[in-house]
């Protein structure tokens, strides 16, 4: 009996452990989606932050962007989907803004 | 197989599962392999299934009585109340260890399976060091402190348990201490995990605060339940009296009360997060100074278990500990600087910080009369000790100043304080603190300090009470009944009033204190059968010393029949006298009746013949309300923990 649930106990844990394995999604890795989405959103704030030094940005118009893009970041986290098309409305937006700001 | 066998087997398991989970996840991150990560969370949540199934194997052993397992042997025997063999697996060095690692595992396991995805990047990390930290436990139990250990020739008895906890406390405090402490791992992982991914901000705040105030409560009720079983029996030495074991069980919970603070400051402007990184390790750190004094240290207490090597092994990983907390720190505290900084000394930042201080410097004294013997007794060769006078002279004054600032911090703004709302907010308070503070030093022969610990405590409710009608008051104008406003007002902020309510509970505790402290009366007499003394409002008679001779025990058990001053009866209690030979040990249990304004307590420390006795009687005022303080500070706990429902659509 004992030894019984010593091999029911090792064969859960093996299970458990090996299934992930077992399991492997052919569709994109979601955690190099995730690095991806956060590389991204740094070279942005990097591209603001530059433009804001070069002087094409004002201080406010920069401080909004990067509020914008930040929520814009954190829904996309959330909602991460398998598509990337979501990522471009975010430079769509940046490129509106700026062609209002400067009319 | 035997089931030593079979718990023993499950604990080389769990260490396979451990060192899998650990290297499996700083693989994973490092090659960015979800497959890899989850299989190494899995690895991590079977270390639950293991170690609840070798702590039944530990369990059946005591209820069964299988004395061919050394710790059974060790903690239990025929003669012993059934009922203690459920709690006897952590009544030993052995069996706490495993009782720990099945909290850790427990811990680990709810901490990963409820972990919100702002905290994915740092998921890894959180699993590596709550696996490392397993792994600690399980293999010096596997190694130095195996508790499925047996005899070769198998006794038909067993030594029994050790007498002092032979009492209800064993079923409450000791697993709700040990859990307290073992599981601060939960906050350290999640703060540690986000600082190795460079943000230490907003994201996972809420989870940490959340599993940090669960663990903070746990410690503080095991805290309590130990100073309430203390006070019942003698050889514990009181309701506290700064024992090193006390001691260490404190500190941290000090320290995770700072923490527990300091983290509203930093969720709600961003502040605070370098200190806050500091408090966490400090915490941890002193948690596995805990375990290092507990556990064999050099530093004798009635609380710890027998000095053993085993406490150098735990010296030493807390060393290892204090050593990856000073790396972490100097490697990424450049990366958590705060947005902000405190712009007002009259800002409830301010008063946080202040807080802080205190409970940090509460902490040192406390940490500084605990190895202060050890120093000496290594540099200068003399043997000192440093005991409760030492504790109250220094911590006292501090701990007021606390509660002073408890009282004041709430009515402080955030960022800075106009004058009007200062006065609009103290003066009632302040004015309720003087009038106090005026007419006790007026009408009482007690010290100063006393009047001015009351006084001190008048504030602190009245700002309370002054905050809870001005918040009930807004809701009431809309037509809403009293005592509906004043639940609706608790409702729609639960964790600012839930807090209110813990405070309250603080309160409670510090009544008790001042009260058995500064208007304790005490009368040492000796008592034939027959005869009374008269102590404060009570007369207590000795009506007759009876002796039980028992297997295991010899037991003297005093009876007192307890009057008012009008010699009317209130009631019969009972105190006794154990003394149990194979252990050479005595427990002395006192004979206590309890209302709201005073305990009567009676301990029969020495009975000279059948017919006299020794007794220590004493009237400790206000003690009831201390452990009232357990009940308040769990429902203020929960209520301060209590989800809002969320909206659909």
């Amino acid at each position: 009996m004992l030894y019984l649930i010593l091999i029911l106990i090792l064969l859960i844990c093996i299970i458990y452990v090996v299934y992930p394995f077992l399991s492997i999604s052919k569709d994109q890795d979601p955690l190099l989606d995730e690095i991806n989405i956060k590389i991204r959103k740094n070279s942005l704030m990097s591209e603001l932050d530059s433009e804001l030094e070069s002087g094409i940005l004002s201080t406010d118009l920069h401080n909004q962007l990067k509020d914008d893009v930040e929520k814009m970041i954190q829904l996309e986290l959330q909602n991460l989907d398998k598509e990337n098309s979501k990522i471009d409305p975010i430079e769509k937006m940046i490129q509106i803004r700026k062609d209002e700001k400067s009319k | 197989m035997t089931i030593s066998n079979l718990g023993f087997t499950l604990l080389i398991l769990t260490m396979n599962l451990c060192l899998y989970s650990l290297i499996g996840s700083l693989i994973g991150v490092r090659i960015s392999s979800k497959t890899l990560l989850k299989s190494a969370k899995n690895a991590n949540y079977c270390t639950f299934i293991t170690l609840a199934f070798s702590v039944s194997c530990l369990v059946y052993a005591f209820v069964a009585g299988d004395f061919s397992i050394k710790y059974v042997f060790n903690h239990s025997s025929l003669s012993m109340d059934p009922i203690y063999t459920w709690v006897a697996l952590y009544a030993g060095n052995e069996g706490s260890l495993l009782y720990i690692a099945l909290i850790i595992s427990i811990s680990s396991f709810i901490t990963l399976f409820f972990m919100p995805s702002e905290l994915n990047e740092a998921e890894p990390y959180i699993i590596s060091i709550l696996s490392g930290f397993l792994l600690f436990f399980v293999t010096v139990m596997i190694f130095l402190a195996n508790p499925f250990d047996t005899f070769q020739n198998i006794p038909k008895d067993g030594r029994g348990i050790n007498p002092l906890l032979a009492h209800p406390g064993m079923f409450s405090h000791p697993p709700l201490l040990m859990a307290g402490l073992a599981t601060i791992i939960i906050p350290f992982s999640l703060v540690v995990g986000m600082v190795f991914t460079g943000k230490f901000r907003n994201d996972g705040l809420d989870y940490i605060r959340t599993t940090s105030l669960i663990i903070w409560s746990i410690l503080g009720i095991g805290l309590l339940l130990g100073s309430w079983w203390a006070y019942t029996i003698l050889g514990w030495g009181g309701y506290w009296v700064w024992d090193p074991i006390e001691n260490v069980g404190l500190m941290p919970w000090l320290i995770m009360t700072a923490f527990i603070h300091s983290i509203i400051v930093q969720r709600r402007r961003g502040m605070f997060r370098v200190w806050n990184v500091i408090l966490i390790f400090l915490a941890f750190v002193l948690a596995q100074f805990g375990m290092f004094i507990n556990r064999g240290g050099p530093v004798v207490s009635v609380h710890s278990f027998a000095a053993s090597t085993l406490g150098y092994i735990f010296l030493g990983f807390m060393l290892f500990s204090a050593i990856f907390c000073l790396l972490v720190f100097i490697l990424y505290s450049h990366k958590i600087k705060s947005d902000n900084n405190v712009q007002s000394f009259l800002s409830r930042e301010s008063a946080f910080l202040i807080n802080n201080f205190f409970l940090v410097a509460i902490t040192f004294v406390t940490l500084w009369g605990l190895i202060f013997p050890l120093i000496s007794e290594l540099f200068a060769g003399e043997t000192v000790t440093v005991g409760a006078p030492y504790y109250n002279s220094v911590n006292g004054p501090v701990i007021l100043a606390l509660l002073f600032v408890m009282g004041i911090g709430p009515n402080l703004s955030w960022r800075n304080t106009s004058k009007e709302n200062l006065i609009s907010n103290l003066v009632a308070p302040l004015a309720l603190l003087s009038i106090s503070f005026i007419l006790l030093i007026s009408f009482s022969s007690k010290p100063i300090i006393s009047s001015l610990s009351i006084s001190v405590i008048v504030l602190v409710i009245s700002t309370i009470i002054i905050e809870w009608s001005k918040g009930s008051y807004r809701i009431t104008k809309a037509g809403t009944p009293w005592f509906i406003s004043f639940i609706k007002l608790i409702a729609n902020n639960r964790k600012k009033y839930g807090g209110y309510i813990v405070h309250i509970s603080i309160l409670l505790v510090a009544m008790g204190v001042i009260g058995i402290n500064f208007y304790q009366i005490k009368v040492d007499k000796v008592l034939s059968v027959g005869e009374e003394v008269k102590v404060g409002r009570y007369i207590v008679e000795l009506i007759e010393i009876d002796e039980n001779e028992y297997n295991d025990r010899r037991e003297k058990i005093a009876t007192f029949l307890v009057k008012n001053n009008k010699n009317e009866e209130i009631k019969i209690m009972n105190g006794n006298n154990t003394f149990y030979p194979s252990f050479n040990m005595a427990s002395i249990r006192a004979a206590i009746h309890s209302n709201p304004i005073e305990d009567l307590y009676i301990i029969p420390s020495d009975f000279l013949s059948n017919t006299d006795m020794k007794l220590i009687i004493s009237i400790n005022p206000l003690v009831w309300w201390m452990w009232l303080g357990g009940p308040i500070f769990i429902i203020g706990t929960l209520i301060s923990l209590w989800p809002y429902r969320t909206k659909k659509g």
